[in-house]
């Protein structure tokens, strides 16, 4: 009686998921979409602009990503899956990028061509259609140049950085010090705090304890910063304030007057070009091995546009 | 002499298990079946060698780790370390044999010799520092070996390893991935260990009653430090595929094995109370678990509707736990 109880409670929770799979219809390409996660806002925005892009081009689209972007063997055997689901063509974001070599040489070897999005793979592996991501250090110097709008010369400024050896990040900030070098202005502290928001804030803290006079923040992304804005607000401080990502939270503080900006990342954009670029390869037409999809500055004048596209994706 | 009566009811008990746990392997095996089948039919692919094959080679790394997972818990305990372990055993096999250009052989020795040390280290805080239970000493362990892992390269993780290191992980003997022959050889020998020796038997014994085993003449404590040793190894040995699978070792691997190994051994029939389990079964419970992921995965359901399918199907695995216990309560009455 047992058994037939397992049994039949497997059998319901199956049938109950594949009510959620959806049935799609025929396509003219089937594209396998990896993403780092499909749980955060960040990447639903791409898979938003993936999803929107292949509706319009006929295009099937296979879209996983593991519950977080620490879950890299999940996120490994995805591929492996969307591999012996004979797809067209890969876009992948992967989580841990030295880790990912092996299972893209399989991809190679069933001849299915990878376009990678957000994250490039590292130095010296080139078996990749293109890599569709944000210009990190163009991303940092937009964010240090109107900064330095904002400072006069002489100026301390505190510079947050994500973890050593996160490449995004630290492009983000090197980007930043360079512009706000350029403009005068003097680089009292820069140090990491992990992307995490209680870091930003401890750091922040403690940066105030010897330098009280900092009077400008640019940090690697939005978390860090609002972090770092808590702590200034406790301090009773008032400075102009950069990050990075253009969130939600960042968004409604920019538009609440606290932020003063942050760098928008071309996310939505990275998941349309990457289905653009994924019907090109298989047209066999020449793509470009490196696509910036974009930043754009962020304040309180068009914080409210994005704001409310951000909400119509939903 | 409550005692002896206690062991000799204990003794009697396990001879009684024998038709219900046959019952059991019965039930997992038809629900394997029968989830192999019902996602058979829902995705033509499925049933591809292709697939078949990136099912074994997936499931491979954890059912290395299950194995040992299932003595812990055959014992009573669990070993919530696994995966830390796993971390930083690759790890320093990175740092010797890629960084250092020690012989792959030796550092996969090394990688081995590590995990199997940090597993008898979980055994002694559980013997020797009489730490209350094993959830405490492991999950201790979970947090410092994750913490050395990070710490030794600050958290970069190491690539491109020797053909030796890669060889269990990434290569195929026809369409058969290596790794299946190892995970074969393991259980077989698990098995083996499990009913033909001595040592093996006090396992069991250990797990149904300790102060019997130990009235008994049970060396109570060595058999616990060979079981959490096992353990450590066994996560080590699952390293080494994993590092070939991704030609990597980085500092976060094997956070998702923890919690799956756990769950395939229920899965698998293995009491939490201590004493019952067939490692046959525990294969079956990474199977399981394994079928569940590829073929949600080939089906496109988010994979947060995978991690809740798991969990319910571990809550259900060991409510049938619990009627057994009940059933056989009122059988015994």
């Amino acid at each position: 009686m047992q058994k037939k109880r397992l049994v039949a409670i497997v059998m319901a929770l199956v049938f109950a998921f594949v009510l959620c799979a959806g049935a799609a219809a025929a396509p003219k390409l089937k594209v396998g979409m990896v993403l780092k996660t499909l749980s955060s806002q960040y990447w639903k925005i791409v898979a938003a602009g993936a999803k929107a892009a292949a509706d319009k081009a006929g295009v099937e689209l296979i879209l996983l990503g593991p519950p977080t972007e620490d879950a890299i063997e999940q996120q490994i055997n995805m591929v492996q899956d969307v591999i012996s689901q004979k797809v067209d063509v890969i876009v992948f974001s992967p989580s841990q990028p030295a880790a990912s070599i092996n299972v893209l040489n399989q991809a190679k070897k069933k001849k299915i061509p990878v376009i990678l999005v957000d994250t490039g793979m590292p130095a010296g592996f080139n078996d990749y259609v293109t890599f569709i991501g944000t210009d990190n250090l163009a991303a940092g110097k937009a964010g240090g140049k109107a900064l330095a709008a904002q400072l006069k010369k002489g100026d301390k400024v505190l510079l947050i950085d994500g973890a050593p050896g996160n490449p995004s990040c630290n492009d983000r900030v090197k980007g930043a010090e360079e512009v706000l070098k350029a403009a005068g202005m003097v680089i009292a502290s820069k140090q990491p705090a992990f992307s995490d928001r209680e870091k930003g804030y401890t750091l922040t803290q403690n940066v105030l304890q010897a330098n009280p006079d900092i009077a400008g923040v640019f940090a690697a992304n939005d978390e860090m910063v609002l972090g770092s804005l808590r702590a200034m607000q406790q301090a009773g401080k008032k400075v102009p304030m950069i990050g990075v990502d253009a969130n939600e939270d960042a968004l409604k503080s920019i538009l609440a007057g606290d932020l003063y900006g942050s760098v928008a990342q071309g996310n939505y954009d990275m998941g349309r070009i990457a289905i653009e670029k994924a019907l090109e390869a298989k047209a066999g037409k020449k793509i470009d091995k490196r696509i910036d999809s974009g930043a754009t500055m962020m304040t309180k004048d068009n914080a409210q546009s994005l704001l409310d596209f951000r909400m119509s994706i939903k | 002499m409550a005692h002896e009566r206690e062991a000799a009811a204990a003794g009697q008990e396990a001879k009684k298990q024998k038709p219900r746990k046959n019952m059991y392997s019965v039930g997992v095996i038809l629900s394997l079946i029968l989830l192999s089948l019902v996602m058979a039919v829902l995705s033509p692919r499925f049933l591809t060698v292709d697939n078949l094959t990136n099912v074994a080679s997936q499931a491979a790394v954890s059912a290395i780790i299950s194995c040992g997972m299932f003595l812990a818990i055959l014992t009573g305990g669990i070993d919530l370390s696994v995966g830390s372990v796993l971390a930083l055993s690759t790890m320093l096999m990175g740092v010797v044999c890629v960084n250092h250009g020690v012989d792959p052989y030796l550092s996969m020795l090394l990688c081995l010799a590590v995990g199997g040390g940090l597993g008898l280290l979980n055994g002694l805080m559980l013997t020797k520092m009489s730490l209350p239970h094993p959830f405490i000493s492991t999950m201790g362990m979970k947090m410092m070996a994750r913490g050395v892992a990070l710490v030794i390269t600050a958290a970069a993780p190491i690539s491109i390893f020797p053909e030796p290191v890669q060889f269990i992980g990434n290569n195929y003997l026809g369409p058969l991935p290596i790794s299946l022959f190892l995970v074969a050889l393991l259980y077989a020998c698990m098995y083996l260990f499990l009913t033909r020796t001595a040592t093996g038997r006090y396992i069991y014994a250990v797990g149904g009653n300790k102060e019997a085993s130990r009235l008994s003449g049970i060396k109570v404590h060595r058999v616990l430090n060979l079981v959490y040793t096992l353990s450590g190894f066994t996560a080590a040995l699952a390293g080494i595929v994993l590092v070939g699978r991704v030609n990597a070792a980085y500092p976060l691997a094997g956070q998702d094995y923890d919690s799956d190994a756990i769950a395939a051994v229920i899965i698998g029939g293995a009491s939490f109370f201590g004493g019952v389990g067939s490692i046959g079964n525990t294969i079956i419970g990474v199977l399981i678990i394994a079928v569940l992921r590829n073929g949600l995965n080939l089906l496109n359901v988010d994979s947060n509707y995978q991690t809740f399918a798991i969990g319910a199907v571990i809550i259900l695995a060991v409510y049938i736990d619990v009627l057994r216990q009940k059933v056989m309560q009122v059988g015994r009455r």
